[in-house]
């Protein structure tokens, strides 16, 4: 991302993506990114540059693309202001699938059965869904505003824009209402808001733009813009959400819900707050008439304060906590300066643009806190453990690109380019990697000889051929070691030092080659346009995770290493269909549909990894994509015994695993139409996605007691595969693996455009009102809530579907005013 | 043809002052909190290599004791959450953490050894051979704990790593005994490390029903002797409290009564009850300084107590029945003073006779002495292995069995056959590589 020609990182890497304050393993506190911080209305365009183009211009590690955004600028002219007034409430829409529990007899007397029970007589089924009941559900309304505002003006040698936005999220998770009542009864004081309502989020900024004109040839640009943001979170949002997804009946009976609270232990509160500073100064120097040179120097501050608080003496039954804290702080500086210039020019004929680009970041964070533990044995003496951490990095990048752009007669252009980049990830004297390009465009429809000039008003073709290149991290390549700093660590250990990653030295870089084609047409005077991108990307030696047997572990964990496995191609391709079926002052009408499909499958396996174990637990074989889905399978049953169970040791199950999917969908589509009326006056806007062919392994299903496929182990009137495919489940998740297609309703906003003569009571120039809804249908034969949250997290503690909360459906009022 | 101003030349040469010095300042950057592997290659970094080795075998071994508690009758966790799984029930599972925290032990120390050889070739080479004999000890652990089919894979030193085949648990012995040897050789200059290498050799030995070699690598060692490795007793207490885990009295039929007997060198406390009420006992060796736990926490590895153990198994084996008795009733009246914590003198064991009648007995007496003084050290577990493959006692008459925990009967929970951790596949880590179960 970029932002006023200032880089920002949005993975600050691993260890930065989570909560400072510790428990670096919860997937919940991830903390926002530069685009989560930035007010919408202050922004005046955004650009994506992909392919080969983004690589050259901004280096490798851009290779995937790059969002560049320009905040508002003013313009010369009579002062302008604007105020926005967003209004929303949100919801979860639809119901969670309900839980199905079996109620039978044993020789104690009457109780709940689990399904391998063979001892219990069962003779009832009752089906239960916590967070459907209004009582027991911790999913409640949400409320968001954000108010919006900006000025700007100024003279021809002074422009000038200023803007400030507030907002703040309060998010749908509630504390349910029996467990309000609980504390209150069981501490004897209200339950604190951060715990009735965890989930918040509360954002201002301010930014600023001036351009000075400081003579005919100078033009400089000063722009600085504050974000602040404060993000709440609670444990609640993962483990309680989980828990509550397979409360059984028996545990909300009165005589139980008094000792056994339903969410005991999940309250913890984790805040992510964080101040970002973008400052760049843009510098337009017509040095000569045949020199022109942009320079833009920028400083990104980033300061994080996290923090965690697990409030003492919550837990009943003798597991008194004695509280929990811990603080983070953190600062990202990044320096950055790009400066481009126009080598020379021949008659517009031939233009040589060269520029480079330098950029500095350094982190800096400390931690310290009290270790996590649910519960303290009593007697043991408090304050406990402090532990503390720091954690130091910096990355250098510096790059130089030369791109000739080539006219050769207004209609067909050749840009061919070369970057060289000395990336900081390659360690010192690692030297400069370059990185070649050539670039196509052929406008036809400028041609004399193209025919049907009369319906095909533009018709461009355009390709585009680059390499890049990945060069292993240090953590890849190295054999890093970590030293021993604990304060609580007995003194012979302070100070020692152990083997953290164990490398893999012998990690050679990724290097890729793409090709990128397609065509631009616009019919009858732009009333349609078609547009189609292709392309393929051939990634050699790709670095990919893969597991190690424990037996070379250095820390103890399950050793992971980056190895060079092989070829991996990349293919797909977008289209976008756009027209203007309607073109009249009273009634507009428009659609367009997009429709993308992206493959990855490997090409060629390196010397001895075919057949590995990548990290997700893919396994590497040509053919195959590098994110399919693997499992046992299961081969056939016979109900040998002929009681009408199926049972474990009727079900034969493959020793190898089998390809089963891909973890990607066959192909996207997109849906957007937008009808006007009475000039424009009114408008509305929707939009429908549409996903077709994801395979997903659905864990939470699998995992769930309540899930009725599971519910079939032993139960004679399921069918023999649904009893076969719970009788294994321990062995394989075969018979949770579905193929999801789904219909999404994305959005629906309707506008109106206050009428000029009703404005001149409140001397606006403009006003419009709109409504937006968001999130407002699912169709899907996805067994859960949302296949968009059935995300398999090896850091997740093995919640999956049930501790995330998906999308939730969002109205929002907006009323925007000019003058 | 082209001409430059002062101006232009001015705006050429700043950039290529830029690019200069942004071309010398590239930093070398590393991850968060990671070191620079150029710093260990001196000598005070090869001797923090060796401190970090003893921290890693000290965190390792907690866990080792923890775990091989649970499959043995020494811990349980009172109230599982669910249907019967992992160690505690005897379920046959592939759990790769131990078996990778083990192999860490190894690794770390054989890396620190490599470094010390290297770069600090100057300091006394009995801290190799200490090294050594930490490897040593984690292949025993490895041994006793998990089935045959282990790979002792080696790291080399800065560089790739070599798969091993698989060892049989003999073969992981004899290869114990091979750096136990190696240990030896180099602590010449250190009766310290001799004697843990002297302990763990016979260990080893034990393991391969050598006895009268064990008896000969352990007699040179003085009752007295401890070697430990110090631990943080209330973050340990704090891991034991999450871990779920209890001191088990009784574990299923078969299982000592650890609480119970009452017996100081098991002595336990109750730390807290589970939701469901059922209390949780926290082992007083790694109870907090305070709590009547020792004042020195240390996690024993080898001490002198086990020589006279070896050595008393190893009169038993030959049919001396009054110099067994007479060594357990001398550790029994002096020994209680080398524990951590300590306890005071117990009554002999030959004071009563019935427990010395038969062969049988002299057995059980033996492994319970073993099982007492070797409390919560990780013996237990390689110990009932041995009943069953030296003593050919029956597994279901030495591990737990029968239902399972305290709803066991009435959910018809009970525990599994396996008394052994099985071996990850190297390929395929979520299937087991075991070349046989047998214990």
């Amino acid at each position: 991302v970029i932002i006023d020609g200032v880089r920002h990182y949005a993975d600050q890497s691993d260890a930065r993506n989570v909560n400072l304050a510790g428990r670096t393993g919860d997937n919940m506190y991830i903390v926002p990114s530069p685009l989560d911080q930035i007010d919408p209305n202050s922004i005046e365009t955004i650009d994506v540059l992909k392919g080969p183009s983004a690589t050259s211009l901004y280096g490798s590690d851009a290779a995937n693309g790059v969002i560049v955004i320009t905040t508002k600028r003013g313009k010369a002219g009579r002062t302008e202001m604007s105020l926005a007034v967003d209004q929303g409430i949100s919801s979860m829409p639809g119901k969670y699938p309900e839980g199905i529990y079996r109620y039978g007899t044993r020789l104690t007397g009457s109780t709940r059965c689990d399904w391998d029970d063979l001892s219990c007589s069962f003779d009832s089924i009752v089906r239960f869904q916590a967070l459907n009941h209004p009582k027991y559900t911790a999913l409640g309304r949400g409320y968001q505003s954000r108010v919006s505002t900006s000025v700007s003006g100024g003279v021809h040698i002074l422009k000038y824009a200023l803007t400030g936005s507030a907002g703040s999220d309060e998010g749908i998770l509630k504390l349910p209402e029996v467990e309000v009542e609980r504390f209150k009864r069981q501490h004897g004081y209200s339950v604190p808001v951060w715990m009735r309502r965890p989930d918040r989020y509360i954002t201002w900024g301010v930014g600023g733009s001036f351009q000075a004109q400081v003579q005919p040839q100078l033009n400089i640009t000063l722009t600085s813009n504050l974000y602040h943001s404060n993000q709440r979170k609670s444990s609640m949002t993962v483990e309680g959400v989980s828990r509550l997804l397979t409360v059984a009946p028996e545990e909300i009976a009165p005589t139980r819900i008094d000792s056994v609270s339903l969410l005991n232990n999940f309250y913890e509160k984790v805040i992510a707050e964080m101040l970002t500073m973008n400052t760049s100064a843009r510098l337009q120097w017509q040095a000569t008439p045949w020199l022109p040179i942009t320079a833009t120097a920028g400083l990104n501050t980033q300061q994080r304060t996290d923090q965690r608080f697990l409030p003492p003496k919550l837990v009943s039954k003798g597991r008194d906590t004695a509280g929990d804290y811990g603080t983070g702080r953190g600062t990202v500086l990044t320096r950055s300066l790009n400066i481009q210039t126009e080598l020379l020019s021949f008659r517009d004929r031939v233009r040589i643009f060269s520029g480079v680009n330098y950029i500095n970041r350094s982190i800096a964070d400390v931690t310290v806190s009290l270790p996590y533990t649910s519960s303290i044995p009593s007697g043991v003496s408090t304050p406990l453990v402090l532990e503390g951490r720091e954690r130091i990095s910096g990355q250098t990048t510096f790059g130089w690109y030369v791109e000739p752009k080539l006219n050769m007669n207004s209609r067909f252009f050749v840009i061919p380019g070369v970057r060289l980049d000395n990336n900081g990830l390659s360690g010192r004297g690692a030297g400069f990697t370059g990185f070649p390009k050539m670039n196509f465009s052929w406008v036809a429809s400028d041609e004399p000889f193209f025919p049907l000039k009369n319906t095909i008003s533009m018709f461009r073709v355009r390709m585009a051929v680059g390499a890049a290149g990945t060069q292993p991290r240090p953590a890849q390549r190295l054999r890093l070691l970590t030293i021993d700093t604990m304060a609580t660590l007995p003194a012979m250990y302070r100070g020692g030092v152990r083997i953290q990653e164990l490398g893999n030295t012998k990690l050679r870089p990724e290097r890729s080659q793409e090709v990128e084609g397609g065509f631009e047409a616009e019919l009858w005077n732009g009333r349609f346009v078609f547009g189609f991108t292709g392309y393929r990307k051939n990634r050699k030696d790709a670095i990919i995770q893969r597991a190690l047997d424990p037996s070379v572990s250095v820390n103890g964990d399950i050793p992971q290493v980056y190895t060079n496995l092989g070829v991996v191609r990349n293919t797909g391709f977008e289209t976008s269909i756009s027209s203007s079926i309607i073109e009249r002052s009273e009634l507009g009408w428009n659609v367009s549909l997009d429709l993308s499909r992206n493959r990855n499958v490997i090409v060629k396996l390196n010397p001895g990894q075919e057949g590995i174990y990548l990290r997700d637990g893919t396994i590497a074989a040509v053919g195959y994509p590098i994110s399919g889905i693997w499992e046992r399978p299961i081969l056939g049953f016979y109900d040998k015994d002929q009681n009408g169970i199926i049972q474990k040791q009727e079900v034969v199950v493959g020793d190898d695993e089998v390809y089963l999917g891909r973890s990607e969908p066959s192909f996207l589509t997109n849906a957007t139409t937008r009808v006007t009326l009475f000039g424009g006056r009114v408008s509305f806007n929707t939009s429908v996605a549409y996903t077709h062919g994801l395979t997903q392994v659905n864990k939470a299903a699998s995992t769930s007691a309540s899930d009725p496929l599971y519910l079939a182990a032993n139960d004679p009137s399921a069918s023999f595969t649904d009893q076969a495919g719970a009788a294994v489940r321990s062995e394989t998740a075969y018979a949770w693996i579905q193929s999801v297609n789904t219909v999404r309703w994305q959005w629906l906003s309707v506008s109106y455009v206050v009428p000029p003569k009703l404005l001149g009571a409140i001397r606006a120039r403009m006003m419009s009102i709109s409504l937006q809804g968001s999130n407002l249908l699912l169709k899907s034969n996805y067994r859960g809530k949302d296949p968009n949250v059935n995300a398999a997290s090896p850091d997740s503690h093995g919640v999956l579907d049930g501790g995330q909360l998906p999308a939730p459906r969002v109205w929002t009022m907006r009323i925007q005013i000019g003058s | 043809m082209f001409t430059y101003n002062f101006k232009q030349l001015i705006s050429l040469g700043l950039l290529l002052v830029i690019a200069n010095t942004a071309c010398r300042d590239i930093a070398p950057p590393l991850p968060e909190g990671m070191m620079d592997p150029n710093m260990v290659r001196t000598p005070d970094g090869a001797i923090a290599l060796y401190r970090g080795a003893l921290s890693q075998t000290q965190n390792g071994l907690f866990n080792y004791i923890q775990f091989s508690g649970l499959l043995s009758d020494e811990l349980t966790v009172p109230d599982p959450s669910g249907p019967p799984g992992g160690f505690d029930p005897r379920i046959p599972i592939v759990s790769p953490s131990l078996y990778a925290q083990l192999h860490a032990i190894r690794n770390q120390a054989r890396q620190a050894r490599l470094a010390l050889t290297t770069y600090a070739p100057a300091t006394p080479s009995s801290l190799r051979g200490e090294l050594y004999a930490i490897e040593a000890y984690a292949e025993v652990f490895l041994a006793e704990f998990f089935c045959s089919g282990i790979l002792l894979s080696t790291v080399e030193f800065e560089g790739d790593w070599t798969y091993s085949h698989r060892f049989t648990r003999t073969e992981v012995y004899e290869h114990a005994i091979a750096l136990f040897d190696s240990a030896l050789t180099l602590s010449v200059d250190s009766a310290r490390i001799y004697h843990l290498a002297s302990i763990g050799r016979g260990r080893a030995l034990v393991g391969l029903e050598q006895f009268d070699e064990a008896v000969q690598s352990v007699q040179s060692v003085p009752t007295a002797f401890i070697y430990g490795l110090p631990f943080n007793s209330e973050r340990a207490a704090l891991d034991f409290r999450s871990s779920t885990a209890s001191v088990a009295d009784r574990e299923g039929v078969n299982g000592l009564p650890f609480r119970s007997s009452n017996d100081p060198r098991s002595a336990s406390r109750e730390i807290g009850r589970s939701q469901s009420g059922i209390p949780q006992f926290l082992p007083r060796k790694i109870d907090a300084v305070g709590q009547g736990g020792p004042a020195t926490p240390m996690f024993v590895v080898a001490s002198g107590i086990e020589a006279r153990l070896i050595e008393a198994e190893g009169a038993l084996r030959n049919g001396e029945i009054s110099k067994w008795a007479g060594i357990l009733d001398t550790l029994r009246a002096t020994a209680g003073a080398y524990l951590i914590p300590p306890v005071g003198s117990l009554p002999a064991i030959s004071d009563d006779s019935t427990t010395l009648a038969s062969d049988s007995l002299r057995i059980d007496v033996m492994f319970h002495e073993r099982a007492y003084w070797l409390f919560f050290s990780g013996h237990r577990q390689g110990d009932m292995r041995r009943l069953i493959r030296q003593y050919g006692r029956d597994p279901e008459s030495v591990y737990p069995t029968g239902f399972y925990g305290p709803k066991g009967p009435l959910l018809g929970y009970r525990y599994g056959e396996s008394v052994v951790g099985l071996v990850p596949d190297p390929v395929k880590p979520s299937k087991d590589a075991c070349l046989n179960r047998d214990a």
